[in-house]
């Protein structure tokens, strides 16, 4: 008695889909693998736009490659490359954080790029700490295409308002905020609490470094006197009600709402907020942010190609990177600053509006810490940082706490 | 023709047989390749289940059990947070739980009542939350409890039931909770659902008889309603439990695991691990989840079973 005729042509059926499966995802896996013809490129979101014209002219240019681009998001980036590199299983060529890149450097998992440099790319027209960044164990292995720094943004006629003028120094700077929180309207200023752990931990960073915190070895060198003037006005603002208690719901984002939505006098953001907050039409402009006694400090970042080691084909890899770090192409693909002094000279890049993120860049910054120790120290700090904003801990014990844990991770000059 | 069956022994490459009743033969016969052709079917299933769950689970305890895995049990032990994050994770099952098992229960009994109307319209309003994606869903709340623009503190502000706004998602004391009310909009409906399908199964009779002896409505529900179902509220319950456990996306949507670790539970502190590539750390969180969630799942398939077993029976 054999199978009945029902149950006979379903089995076929199934087996017919899981062949189908199968075969899909080996030709999938395949045609991704294809180490001659396609080169694989990991683009932000935010770049596809620009980037698919910039492939369109690239692939003109070399007629037997063919670029294949998927798309990443900020939040789910960082985990993505890694378990990428983990798995073995890689693209060709990757946008990534250029202070996340000493974490591939350590574990030998880019490929060297020192060749693409010379007469057609000197290393003189790259801004300074630039390829310091992505340097290490005797190579270059990425090569930035996108440098920004955070500078000081407020809204001038919310300042005017309480007879404050923009803030030269630290002092300067709690004062206007508390005068905008005491009229009741509005905070003086927000800061990103919820969210990804560098991007508040880089404002903590930056107050540090203005108050005598250097960058050495990729991490920062800081003592309990700067890290506690930094948690002063990071934390300490939110526990003395002169910033936003919103700070502890809202990312970057939320905080240019906040601004937008005039809930907030002042913010330290990225250049990119200028253009959309003058486009929503709120009165707007930046300074550098202020340090103890003047201008302070902030760490420089930005965006950079690499190429993993285990890309499947590396030549066309880097021709895609050298075509896509010429000047023109890099000035055609950022809206903050690119990353090559040759590539920087536009109008666009000089206007009023702008001005003091690029005064703040070229002379008010040191490159990001990005050993991968100190990285590993951000999610422990961004804590300390939201208790002393909730009153759990003062500034001083948090301050500690900080150094405490930098001895531990880094050693004792940490 | 003779009636009775013939009893002569049959050699055969079967073995001997006793050609009893042809009937019973070929009923036997048929319940085995019956039983073939399902395992047959079943098996990609099973392989594929394997995959997917056992060969993950080995890679963690592997992990879990290596030096680097022990080393990390030590770290997380010592940890002043662990403490926390176990607190929250209690926090917040059992709060997520009585809160969907008591909304769920109202809702099938004012839905079961003989004096609502529109039921089916009530019903269907009343799965919205049920069908909505969490990552939406979270993010709607996340709305609606901000501090400065959010829904909650204007409604309850407007009403003088609070006098300044409340951080919802920024207050310590209070965020867990806030965030369970969101959970318990997400699972209420499923409570809801089990309970109005158990509720339909109650003999109407038994509820009449009670009627015409003069029982009220809350003799009914404590001696009638409540007994019929209580097999379902153990299931409930236990389902809520597992989902509590392994709940992720509507804490990281809404708050991160913050402010300061207060809504962090195990699968928070899982990714948190796996963000900053701590993959012992996130092997030896993930075993203790596993332990935990282990404990309540053998408790399910149990009560599944015995359920199972009076229906049967």
């Amino acid at each position: 008695m054999g199978i009945r005729p029902r149950t006979a042509t379903f089995i076929a059926a199934a087996v017919v889909v899981v062949l189908i499966i199968v075969g899909t995802i080996i030709y999938t896996t395949r045609s991704n693998h294809n180490a001659s013809g396609t080169v694989t490129w990991w683009v932000p979101n935010w770049d596809v736009p620009i980037a698919t014209k910039l492939v369109a002219a690239f692939e003109k240019e070399n007629p037997g490659l063919t670029v294949k681009m998927v798309e990443t998001t900020s939040d789910t980036m960082a985990n993505r490359i890694s378990v990428a590199f983990d798995s073995g299983n890689t693209p060709d060529v990757i946008t990534e954080l250029v202070s996340r890149t000493q974490t591939y450097i350590a574990k030998d998992q880019l490929a060297d790029l020192s060749g693409l440099f010379g007469k057609d790319m000197p290393r003189e027209d790259f801004m300074n700490g630039t390829l310091e960044a992505t340097s290490g164990k005797n190579g270059t292995y990425g090569v930035p295409f996108r440098w920004d720094a955070i500078a000081l943004i407020y809204n001038p006629e919310m300042l005017a308002a309480v007879g404050a003028k923009p803030p030269t120094n630290l002092k300067e700077f709690a004062a206007a905020g508390k005068a905008v929180a005491a009229q009741g309207k509005a905070a003086g200023v927000a800061w990103p609490m919820k969210g990804t752990p560098s991007d508040l931990v880089g404002r903590f960073t930056a107050f540090a470094l203005g108050a005598g915190a250097t960058v050495k070895n990729g991490a920062l060198q800081m003592d309990v006197k700067s890290s506690t003037a930094a948690l002063e006005i990071v934390g300490g603002s939110v526990a003395d009600k002169w910033a936003s208690h919103s700070s502890l719901e809202v990312d970057n984002t939320g905080v240019r709402e906040l601004f937008i939505n005039k809930q907030i006098a002042m913010y330290i953001g990225g250049v990119f907020d200028m253009q959309l907050i003058s486009d929503a039409g709120i009165p707007v402009a930046s300074a550098l942010i202020p340090g103890q006694d003047g201008p302070g400090m902030t760490e420089a970042n930005g965006w950079g190609y690499i190429v993993p080691a285990k890309s499947h084909n590396i030549e066309g890899a880097k021709k895609l990177v050298a075509f896509l770090t010429r000047p023109e192409n890099m000035a055609t693909l950022t809206s903050t600053y690119p990353a090559r002094l040759s590539a920087a000279k536009g109008e666009r890049f000089h206007d009023k509006l702008r001005e003091a993120h690029f005064q703040q860049l070229t002379e008010h910054t040191v490159p990001a810490a990005n050993s991968p120790k100190w990285v590993s120290m951000a999610p422990f700090i961004y804590g300390v940082i939201q208790a002393v904003a909730l009153g759990t801990t003062t500034p001083g014990d948090g301050a500690q706490k900080i150094q405490d844990e930098a001895d531990r991770v880094l050693g004792a000059n940490g | 023709m003779s009636d009775k069956p013939s009893r002569s022994l049959t050699m055969s490459t079967r073995g001997p047989q006793m050609s009893g009743d042809p009937r019973r033969t070929n009923a036997s016969r048929a319940a085995g390749r019956r039983a073939r052709v399902g395992l047959g079917l079943t098996m990609p299933a099973v392989i594929l289940m394997v995959v997917l769950t056992v060969i993950p689970i080995l890679s963690v305890l592997t992990r879990a059990v290596s030096t680097d895995g022990r080393l990390a049990f030590g770290r997380l032990l010592d940890s002043p947070s662990f403490g926390q994050v176990m607190t929250n994770t209690v926090i917040w099952t059992l709060v997520s739980v009585a809160g969907a098992v008591l909304v769920g229960y109202a809702a099938a009994l004012l839905l079961h009542s003989r004096h609502m109307r529109l039921t089916g319209i009530w019903r269907s309003v009343f799965m919205i939350p049920w069908i909505i994606p969490n990552v939406v869903g979270a993010k709607i709340w996340q709305w609606n409890f901000s501090i400065d623009y959010g829904l909650a503190n204007r409604v309850l502000q407007d009403f003088g039931i609070i006098s300044a706004p409340i951080g919802w998602l920024s207050d310590p004391t209070v965020v867990l909770y806030a965030l369970a009310i969101v959970q318990i909009w997400f699972t209420a409906p499923f409570a809801m659902l089990l309970v109005s399908a158990a509720l339909a199964a109650i003999p109407v009779e038994r509820v009449e008889a009670a009627r015409l002896d003069g029982a009220g409505g809350l003799k009914i529900l404590r001696y009638i309603t409540l007994p019929a179902i209580r097999s379902t509220t153990g299931i409930a319950m236990l389902t809520l439990v597992v989902w509590a456990l392994n709940s992720f996306t509507i804490i990281w949507v809404a708050t991160a695991g913050g402010p300061a670790g207060s809504s962090t539970i195990l699968p928070i502190l899982i990714y948190q691990a796996f963000q900053v590539g701590d993959a012992a750390m996130v092997s030896a969180v993930a075993l203790i989840q596993l332990a935990v969630s282990m404990v309540f799942a053998v408790i399910y398939v149990r009560a599944i079973r015995s359920d199972m077993d009076e229906v049967t029976t």
